[in-house]
């Protein structure tokens, strides 16, 4: 049923699947579980895979779908048990090791999923802003605002974590927003 | 280090709902904010942004993804594609 090239295919994006999945969901035994689930999705659904296109998008696409598909159904079982999702926030280990990279994640996880994608897609990933829109399905427009506003969040995040200069007023203001970021993520 | 680093004081939208008691503003909360806090409003695009950190930020995005991706592929997964091969594709 499926040729040797579209099996080479697969194995070759399985590295670049994994790092998709980690930099989604920051957890390198998960992003293993969300690929295992892609490969079988894929080889239950080759038959829509054209051969000649672009294999790894569409492996991608696969994976987001399961990513983004699993993350709402636990976002709905998470409203009934907060206290887990907190614990599950903080427990995340630190896979890769650098103190760096944990600062990156937590900060990525600010994010709304739809920049996160975005970014990690077209920052991460070195995908086009085309092949970005074609995974995540939307116009290549939203994929560049999307990275746009990503980047301005992110680097707004982390540059307040590791600045130095917390003045008062930086402070009166933290506050507020504060306020406004749980009164939106709640 | 940059001066440029104003907090933007438009884009601020003091919520005005009741979710605003001021109980527990002291230092827990400070302490508790500079973990969560987000920045306000979504017109930070181009004030206060620092190239540089907008470089390293994009150098260490690639490096998470780069460094995982640069791993071998773990046997299961060649394992489970032999597996589904051998049980042919499109079935079931």
């Amino acid at each position: 049923m499926s040729s040797e090239k579209v099996k080479q295919g697969f194995i070759d994006a399985i590295p670049n699947l994994r790092a998709f999945a980690v930099s989604l969901c920051g957890n390198l035994e998960r992003a293993d579980d969300l690929v295992q689930e892609t490969m079988l999705k894929a080889f239950k659904h080759i038959d829509k895979f054209e051969e000649g296109t672009n294999i790894k998008a569409w492996l991608f696409t696969i994976l987001r779908n399961t990513y983004f598909s699993e993350r709402r159904r636990a976002k709905r079982e998470v409203e009934d048990a907060d206290g887990v999702h907190a614990a599950r926030m903080a427990v995340q280990p630190a896979q890769h090791g650098h103190m760096d990279m944990q600062e990156l994640q937590d900060a990525l996880k600010l994010l709304q999923d739809d920049q996160r994608e975005a970014l990690i897609l077209v920052c991460a990933a070195g995908m086009s802003y085309e092949e970005a829109a074609e995974i995540s399905g939307c116009a290549v427009g939203t994929i560049k605002s999307r990275v746009n506003r990503a980047r301005a969040k992110l680097s707004s995040i982390m540059g307040i974590t590791s600045a130095d200069d917390f003045g008062p007023d930086a402070s009166t203001e933290a506050v507020v927003s504060n306020i406004v970021s749980h009164t939106r993520l709640g | 280090m940059t001066s440029g680093k104003q907090p933007p004081r438009d884009g601020q939208r003091i919520p005005k709902s009741e979710d605003e008691k001021p109980r527990e503003g002291g230092a827990v909360k400070e302490k508790r904010e500079m973990m969560t806090r987000q920045p306000v409003s979504g017109g930070v695009e181009s004030e206060g942004l620092d190239a540089r950190l907008q470089v390293q930020i994009g150098n260490k995005l690639k490096a998470m993804f780069d460094e995982v991706a640069s791993e071998p592929v773990p046997d299961k997964f060649i394992e489970l594609l032999k597996k589904l091969d051998a049980q042919g594709g499109g079935g079931k």
